[in-house]
């Protein structure tokens, strides 16, 4: 990460600009079992009172770790009921980071978000249509398997 | 344009800051070694 990712400038300017980045080792006395790491980087993504919505173990490239991030605030506005602001960042990486490997989460929480916002159970059924056409074999086109019966 | 990567190695000072400037929290656990 420090060699690869955290260098590249479009990294930089998304960290600073949309979060407050903290680094703690991984043997923290306190906070690595609390966040039950056990390798690193294992990175977090947390609102300002400290609550989890994202996660990931393993090293991402500057290419995914902004739409990384972007699902991180995604899942924090979302899990608020601030449904417009999570429609906003789902966009942005269906938009702007077509090839990442967020992107089907993208799809399957971006119509929950439109469900929960509409009531329309038909978002659902495109989006299982969506996902199992581009990701067949993707966890999330397995996840929106029931959402087909709509 | 900032340059490196601003990081607090504080979790308390983080959430203090976030609060501040109503935005989340990017923590990355690593290995120094």
């Amino acid at each position: 990460m420090d060699a690869v990712t955290y260098p590249d400038e479009r990294v930089i300017h998304f960290l600073q600009e949309k979060f407050i980045p903290v680094r703690l080792a991984y043997d923290h006395p306190e906070f690595s079992k609390k966040f039950n790491v056990t390798w690193t980087p294992a990175l977090f993504i947390l609102d300002n009172e400290g609550v989890i919505h994202h996660g990931e173990v393993g090293f991402l490239s500057p290419e995914e770790i902004i739409p990384f991030g972007l699902l991180g605030l995604a899942k924090i506005a979302f899990d608020q009921g601030h449904y417009d602001q999570a429609l906003c960042y789902f966009d942005n990486i269906l938009e702007h980071h077509s090839q990442s490997v967020a992107v089907p989460e993208a799809i399957y929480l971006r119509a929950v978000c439109l469900f929960k916002k509409t009531n329309d159970a038909s978002v659902l059924k495109k989006a299982y249509e969506e996902l199992s056409t581009r990701f067949p074999e993707n966890e999330w086109t397995k996840r929106a398997y029931p959402y087909r019966l709509l | 344009m900032v340059k490196k990567i601003k990081w607090l190695n504080s979790l308390e000072e983080g959430l203090k800051e976030a609060q501040q400037a109503e935005k989340a929290i990017f923590l990355d656990f690593f290995n120094p070694g």
